[in-house]
C-alpha cells in the first residue's frame, strides 16, 4: 500500500486521485477555453476562436468599474488585515499560555459559515441604516482575511530566535526600532505572504459581496453573479478567465520572487 | 530566561486591534442577530421590539420549513459522503506517494480554492449547460439523442459543492495519514495480514480523527451553502441559507431572517465544536 509498492490497491489509489483532480480542475479549464469562442451563446466545442469577449468586457464600463472596486477593496482590506495580523501573529507566536484558545479567537472568522457572516453584517448594517458603504464592505473583508495574514506571520515568527530580538534591545534598540530592523526583514516573506493570501481571499470573496455590497460597491465577482443569471455567454468566460489569470499571476509571480508557501497548509 | 518573561507579556497587547475587529464585525453583529430573533416581526416597520418565540416556532414547526431543513441536511449528508469517497484515496495518495511531482499535485488540489465560487459555478454551467461539455460528450458518444436538461437540478448542486468542499476534507486527511508512519502496515503486513486487512484494520482505524474532522467541516459548509445553490440550483433547491436571505431582502422579516441565522449558528458551532476537537493541530484553520 505504500507509495514505492506497485501493487494493484496502490494503482487504483493513483488513478482515482489523477480523476478528482480532473474533476476539480474541469470547471476551471472549460471556462478558460470558453473565453475563446467565438459564438454568441455558451457552446462546446467552440465554434472557432477570438479575442472579441476580451474586447467586450474592456468596453463593458460595469465590468470595469467592478474591476477598480476589487481590487481597491482587495488592496485596502489586505494592508489593514497585514498590519493587524502581523502584530496579532508576532504575540501569537510568542505567547505560550494558552495560546489554543487565542489562536481560536484570532481564527474565528474562518470558522464561522461566510453566510451568516454576511447575513448578521447586512442585518446590523440595515439597523444602523449604512448599508452599501465602501467602509461596510472594507471592515467585512478586513474581518474575513486576517485570519490568512495572522497565521501565515504566526508561522514566520515561530522560526525567528527570540534571542535576536534580545540582543536588539541590549543594544540599545527600542521596541519599534527591533521591530522595524532586525523582525521585519526576517519576516518579510511571511508579511508578503500574508499580504497576497488576503489580497486573493478579498478578490474572490462573493458572500459579503451579496449581503452587504451597495449600487457603487458592486465587486466584479457580483457583478458576474447578477449578470450570469441571465446571460451565460462567453463575455462570462472572459470576465471569469481574467479573474483566474490576475489571481494566478499573483501567486506564480510572487511565489518566483519571493519564494512563498503555497496555499495548502500541508507540505 | 528571565528576559524572556517581560518580552511576551508585553506581546500581548498586540493582539488587542484584531480583537476588537472581530468583537465588533463579528460578535456584535451576531448578538445583534440574537436580539432580533426574539422581536417580534411588524410588518412595515420592521419590528415593535416585543419579545416572542414567534419566529424559532414559525421555522421549526412548519412543514413547509420542515422539509426545507430535511432537504438540506439530505444534501449535506450527499455532499460530505461524496468528499470522503473522493477525498481519501487523493489524501492517501499525497500523503504517501514518493513522486516528485507530490508539491505540485498538492498545489493543483489547492489552487481552486483561491478561485471565486462564482467563476467555478459558472464552470459548472459550461461542463453541465444544454449546449455544454457534458452534453457534448454524450451525444458524440451516442450515449443520448437529445442533450440532458442537467442544470438547476440537486445534482448539479451537489457536484459543484463537492468540487468545493473536497480540499477541506483533505487537508485534515493528509495531516492525519502522515502521521501514521509506513511501518505500522508493514508491521502489520509482516505479520501476516493482507494489503487489504492491514488498511482496514490498523491504516482506516487509525485515520478516524481525520474522517471526522473533514466530514464535520464539509458538512457544515455544505449545509450553510448559498451561493453556489443559487447560482447551479435555481428555484428547484431551496436550502436553508435561501430561506434566511429572502425574508432579510426580499419580504424584510428581519426577525424570522435572524431566527433562521441563529439555528445555523447554534448548529455550525456544534458541529465546529467537534471538528476543532478532532483535527490535527496542523491541519487546523482552513
Amino acid at each position: 500500500m505504500t507509495g514505492n509498492k506497485r501493487s494493484p490497491v496502490w494503482i487504483a489509489v493513483s488513478i482515482v486521485t489523477a480523476l478528482t483532480l480532473a474533476f476539480v480542475l474541469a470547471p476551471i479549464i472549460v471556462v478558460l477555453i470558453e473565453a475563446f469562442n467565438d459564438s454568441d451563446d455558451m457552446t462546446f466545442p467552440p465554434q472557432g476562436l477570438t479575442l472579441r469577449w476580451f474586447r467586450a468586457f474592456v468596453e463593458n464600463g460595469d465590468f470595469v468599474t467592478s474591476l477598480v472596486v476589487s481590487l481597491k477593496l482587495g488592496l485596502i482590506a489586505a494592508a489593514i488585515s497585514t498590519a493587524l495580523g502581523t502584530m496579532a501573529g508576532i504575540a501569537l507566536a510568542r505567547s505560550r499560555s494558552s495560546s489554543a484558545s487565542l489562536e481560536t479567537l484570532l481564527m474565528a472568522p474562518l470558522y464561522v459559515p461566510r453566510v451568516l457572516i454576511g447575513l448578521s453584517l447586512l442585518l446590523a448594517f440595515a439597523w444602523l441604516d449604512v448599508t452599501g458603504a465602501l467602509w461596510g464592505m472594507i471592515l467585512g473583508h478586513v474581518l474575513i482575511t486576517m485570519p490568512y495574514a495572522t497565521r501565515t506571520v504566526a508561522v514566520g515568527m515561530r522560526a525567528v530566535e527570540l534571542s535576536v530580538q534580545e540582543a536588539a534591545r541590549m543594544l540599545g534598540a527600542t521596541r519599534w526600532q527591533t521591530f522595524r530592523l532586525v523582525t521585519m526583514p526576517i519576516i518579510r516573506s511571511s508579511l508578503l505572504s500574508g499580504f497576497i493570501f488576503a489580497l486573493i481571499i478579498s478578490f474572490s470573496d462573493i458572500y459579503l459581496a451579496i449581503f452587504i455590497s451597495g449600487p457603487e460597491t458592486i465587486t466584479l465577482p457580483m457583478r458576474l453573479f447578477t449578470f450570469m443569471e441571465w446571460d451565460q455567454s462567453p463575455l462570462v468566460a472572459a470576465a471569469s478567465a481574467i479573474q483566474i489569470a490576475l489571481i494566478l499571476a499573483v501567486v506564480v509571480v510572487t511565489g518566483r520572487l519571493f519564494g512563498l508557501s503555497g496555499p495548502g497548509r500541508v507540505e | 530566561m528571565a528576559s524572556k518573561a517581560p518580552l511576551m507579556s508585553h506581546s500581548c497587547w498586540l493582539t488587542a486591534p484584531s480583537i476588537a475587529v472581530i468583537a465588533a464585525v463579528l460578535v456584535a453583529p451576531l448578538g445583534l442577530m440574537l436580539l432580533f430573533s426574539f422581536w417580534e416581526f411588524v410588518p412595515g416597520k420592521i419590528t415593535n421590539y416585543a419579545l416572542t418565540f414567534e419566529n424559532y416556532r414559525r421555522f421549526l414547526g412548519d412543514a413547509f420549513y420542515l422539509g426545507v431543513i430535511a432537504k438540506t441536511v439530505q444534501l449535506g449528508v450527499t455532499v460530505t459522503v461524496l468528499s470522503l469517497v473522493l477525498g481519501y484515496p487523493v489524501a492517501f495518495f499525497l500523503a504517501r506517494t514518493k513522486s516528485r511531482l507530490q508539491p505540485l499535485l498538492v498545489y493543483l488540489v489547492f489552487v481552486p480554492m483561491m478561485i471565486s465560487l462564482v467563476v467555478r459555478a459558472y464552470g459548472w454551467m459550461v461542463l453541465l449547460g444544454y449546449n455544454g461539455v457534458v452534453n457534448a460528450v454524450l451525444l458524440r458518444l451516442g450515449v443520448i439523442d437529445m442533450p440532458l436538461r442537467m442544470l438547476n437540478s440537486v445534482t448539479a448542486v451537489v457536484l459543484g459543492l463537492v468540487e468545493v468542499l473536497l480540499p477541506f476534507m483533505v487537508v485534515p486527511l493528509i495531516a492525519v495519514l502522515k502521521d501514521i508512519p509506513p511501518s505500522v502496515e508493514e508491521a502489520a503486513r509482516a505479520l501476516g495480514a493482507a494489503p487489504a486487512q492491514a488498511f482496514f484494520k490498523v491504516t482506516l482505524p487509525l485515520s478516524v480523527p481525520g474522517i471526522i474532522s473533514g466530514s464535520l467541516i464539509v458538512f457544515s459548509l455544505a449545509i450553510t451553502a448559498y451561493a453556489l445553490p443559487a447560482l447551479l440550483g435555481g428555484a428547484q433547491v431551496k436550502m436553508i441559507s435561501a430561506i434566511a436571505y429572502d425574508s432579510m431582502l426580499v419580504s424584510y422579516n428581519w426577525p424570522f431572517s435572524s431566527a433562521v441565522g441563529m439555528v445555523m449558528v447554534v448548529v455550525s458551532s456544534a458541529l465546529i465544536y467537534g471538528y476543532l476537537r478532532f483535527v490535527p493541530q496542523k491541519a487546523q484553520g482552513l
